[in-house]
């Protein structure tokens, strides 16, 4: 399919409780009036302070935040159209996420948290989901963890683990909110190489949050997320 | 999401919350535990209980009494052969039996093999159709005496003990039920008025009448059918073959009373049909099971007849236990099974209350009990149609014969009974008290249940508020795994469909542990009811019915109030904001 992963018109979110109006200050704001395109295998940093919207984009980019306004399209195909099933479809097949914090489910094991996205796929064939869970493993260097509960891994471990989930269903997005931010730097470096690979390999496309320098300069391109507001990256440096 | 997967999850879901699952699932078992004991005490007293008493599908008309010009006279309609053919034409019937009352006065002697004395009773009795009851009469004797069959092993009758059968190589004990019947007798008479209705008298006897065609090998003199033969063994037992004008008839075999005066005399060895000469049979006695019964108190000569099969009530026997042998210093009887058997006589057209009729028309017949049964009379005994008709014939006249006390319908259904009622009204026909009492007693237990299953069903709702209770912590516990499953392609049908499951599990396994205690229960109280009922008749051995219905209530309501309970944490659950829950962290 041509055309770009995603494209963002004039995105703006209020807090809730707050209208969205031209009178509305700018505190109330998550986003507001932002503006981008992805294209296909380019990986992207949002950069910005705390507070500055990047995890409330990546949510409304994949779907699990629906209040908004603007245009958002992933794939070419507007996110607003979408019902229940149309999104949480996408969101198993063509989009994975890893969080800052993890988010594995304690009383599973690697493999199994591997292969929760299968559970949501619709398909009857745990063959194949266990052999895309394990080769999602062994990218991740942790095929020897694979019947670990996640309270037995380190952070950097745990973290590799959900990218493994992330990567199951082969995304053709992936959507990263701080993946490195509770990781020391040697961990984050190894997790960072992982996105590069996905990125260099599979032709994944990435967004990631990130407040490390690091990984911004690892990106391919720097979207500047201020107040809510989309603004020019400094020329040559991080966020 | 695959059902297989959605059960994986669940699975998951309820090993992690197993204490807060139990602490949920009290409230179900409790309840369905409740629901199903009471549905199956319920249909256990209607169907073991009640229903052998009033059966459901069984019910009993009367004719119905008109008061003539507000005088304070009752006359009831007429309930005769066009009555009961125009009830078998009515929708939903399957059967009608009529049923007639002794309409002439009795007097009962006897039962010394088991009261020490002779009893001697105004007698009273009726008659039903025995198909109408052999069923029941199996069932009870089986009750009283066991199974028919034996854990004996035979090659021949003899092997199995007096009055024993060998049958497929195993020994059958005497039975009792299948002599309730009609075995005949002969009916004495001089007009056609002193037989029963469908009966001429020809040569003294009441017959069949030619005019409807004889039953093949029969013979028409006279207009009446004669039982055709060539020797005794042509005949039925107690008959010979006797040899006339027009060939062989068959005939009771006559008999002679040993002493004319102990007749008068009120005396118990003539009622026993001694017999000194019988008239054709070379001086041998009756054959056996058979005895010598005159004609009538006026007269030695008799045939050989069959003693009639008689049944009494339980109520009888509790009545003189409690009363009678209480009061008479009589000994009590045991149980049900010592009246099988006893015999006793029955002196037609005579009374302690009123004038003894002629004695032309008093007859001495000898009766004995082979059953009992809730059907029987109450105070008096019960014997097959036949040999009332015969004997209302004999006693009152041919329209006395022909119209019957009651009768008892049998309709498909249970629920074709209002119905039955109302078409019956038409007939001029209304229910008999029986019924009645069983249609109260049948709206008391239905009251009842309802009753108690009011009480169960509260209970169960209670539970689903606890349960509501404890899905919506279960729900604010797990907002983060919701949110994950959300984030990796469950969609809101999803996320309620894993709640729901939960609960319908919670529901069916409550529900069958609910059923299982409920059954376990009913156990409990069969062992003490048994206890406490033993030798009241007919109490039943088991009075709970888990029949399929009761237990699909028992776990159907469980799991209705599990969902129920679950509706609006599963709502909450699928309302979990993914994305505000995961940027918390």
């Amino acid at each position: 399919m041509d055309g770009p992963m995603i494209e963002v018109r004039n995105l703006t979110k209020v807090y809730p409780g707050a209208v969205a109006s031209p009178e509305a200050g700018r505190g109330e704001f998550a986003l507001h009036g932002v503006d981008l395109e992805v294209g296909r295998g380019e990986f992207v940093a949002v950069v910005g302070r705390s507070g500055s919207g990047k995890t409330t984009l990546l949510h409304i980019l994949g779907g699990l935040d629906r209040h908004y306004q603007g245009q958002v399209r992933v794939r070419g195909r507007d996110l607003a159209t979408l019902d229940d099933r149309g999104l949480s479809r996408m969101r198993n097949a063509t989009i994975g996420f890893v969080f800052q914090a993890f988010h594995l489910l304690p009383h599973l094991s690697v493999l199994q948290n591997v292969l929760l996205p299968s559970r949501f796929s619709g398909i009857e064939d745990p063959g194949l989901f266990e052999g895309r869970a394990r080769e999602a493993l062994e990218r991740t260097g942790l095929t020897h963890k694979a019947s670990s509960l996640p309270t037995r891994l380190s952070a950097g471990e745990r973290q590799r683990v959900a990218i493994a989930r992330a990567i199951l269903n082969r995304p053709e997005l992936l959507l990263c909110d701080e993946p490195t931010g509770n990781l020391d730097a040697q961990t984050g470096r190894a997790v960072l190489d992982i996105f590069l690979d996905l990125c260099a390999r599979d032709g994944t496309t990435l967004v990631i949050a990130t407040h490390e320098a690091r990984v911004s300069e690892a990106a391919g391109r720097r979207i500047v997320l201020e107040a809510g507001r989309c603004v020019e990256p400094p020329s040559g440096g991080a966020a | 999401m695959t059902w297989r997967a959605r059960m994986a999850l669940i699975r998951h879901a309820m090993s992690r919350s197993r204490h807060h699952f139990v602490f949920a699932g009290v409230g179900l078992v409790v309840g369905s535990a409740t629901l199903a004991f009471f549905l199956a005490l319920s249909a256990g007293v209607r169907d073991r209980v009640l229903n052998r008493l009033y059966p459901v599908n069984q019910v009993e008309f009367q004719a119905e009494t008109v008061r003539l010009f507000g005088l304070g006279i009752e006359v009831p309609t007429r309930m005769d052969r066009a009555t009961m053919a125009a009830l078998e034409r009515l929708d939903g019937v399957t059967s009608v039996h009529p049923k007639q009352r002794a309409k002439f006065q009795a007097r009962l002697w006897g039962g010394a093999d088991v009261l020490g004395r002779e009893a001697r009773v105004e007698s009273f009795f009726d008659g039903i159709e025995p198909r109408l009851i052999r069923d029941e009469l199996r069932a009870a004797e089986a009750a009283v005496l066991g199974p028919e069959r034996l854990d004996l092993a035979c090659a021949i009758d003899g092997d199995c003990g007096i009055g024993g059968r060998c049958d497929g190589g195993r020994c059958a004990r005497p039975t009792w039920w299948d002599g309730f019947e009609d075995l005949g007798a002969t009916a004495w008479c001089r007009t056609d008025d002193g037989c029963a209705p469908g009966r001429v008298c020809a040569a003294g006897r009441c017959r069949v009448p030619c005019d409807g065609g004889c039953a093949q090998g029969d013979r028409c003199d006279g207009g009446a059918c004669f039982a055709a033969c060539g020797s005794d063994g042509d005949c039925r037992p107690g008959e010979t073959c006797r040899t006339g004008t027009g060939g062989g008839t068959c005939e009771r075999l006559q008999c002679r009373l040993g002493d004319v005066r102990d007749q008068m005399g009120n005396d118990w060895a003539r009622l026993r049909g001694r017999v000194i000469a019988p008239a054709d049979h070379a001086g041998r006695p009756c054959p056996e099971g058979t005895y010598c019964a005159a004609r009538n108190l006026a007269t030695v000569e008799g045939t050989c007849e069959a003693p009639i099969p008689a049944l009494v009530s339980p109520f009888l026997l509790e009545v003189y236990n409690s009363m009678v042998a209480t009061a008479l210093g009589l000994r009590r009887l045991g149980g049900l099974e010592v009246v099988l058997g006893v015999r006793f006589a029955i002196l037609f057209g005579e009374s302690y209350f009123v004038a003894d009729g002629p004695v032309e028309e008093r007859v001495a017949r000898r009766a004995r009990v082979v059953g009992f049964s809730p059907k029987a009379m109450e105070f008096g005994v019960t014997v097959p149609l036949p040999y009332v008709v015969r004997a209302n014939a004999a006693q009152r006249g041919r329209q006395a014969a022909a119209e019957f006390t009651s009768v008892v319908v049998q309709t498909e259904r249970n629920e074709d009974v209002p119905r039955l009622v109302e078409d019956a009204r038409v007939l001029g026909l209304t229910l008999a008290p029986r019924s009645e009492e069983g249609r109260k007693a049948a709206n008391v237990l239905l009251i009842l249940t309802l009753v108690f299953a009011m009480v169960s069903l509260v209970i169960l709702g209670i539970s689903a508020i606890n349960i509501t209770h404890t899905f919506l912590m279960l729900v604010t516990e797990r907002r983060v795994e919701i949110a994950i499953h959300r984030s990796v392609g469950a969609r809101l049908l999803d996320i309620r469909l894993l709640f729901l499951g939960e609960a319908a599990i919670l529901g069916a396994a409550g529900g069958t542990l609910g059923v299982a205690v409920a059954w376990g229960l009913g156990t409990v109280v069969n062992g003490f009811a048994a206890g406490v009922l033993r030798g009241i008749p007919g109490s039943p051995e088991n009075l709970f019915r888990f029949t399929p219905g009761v237990i699909a209530a028992g776990i159907g309501c469980a799991v209705v109030f599990a969902l129920v309970g679950a509706w609006l944490p599963s709502r909450a659950a699928a309302r979990t904001d993914p994305a505000e829950v995961l940027s918390q962290g």
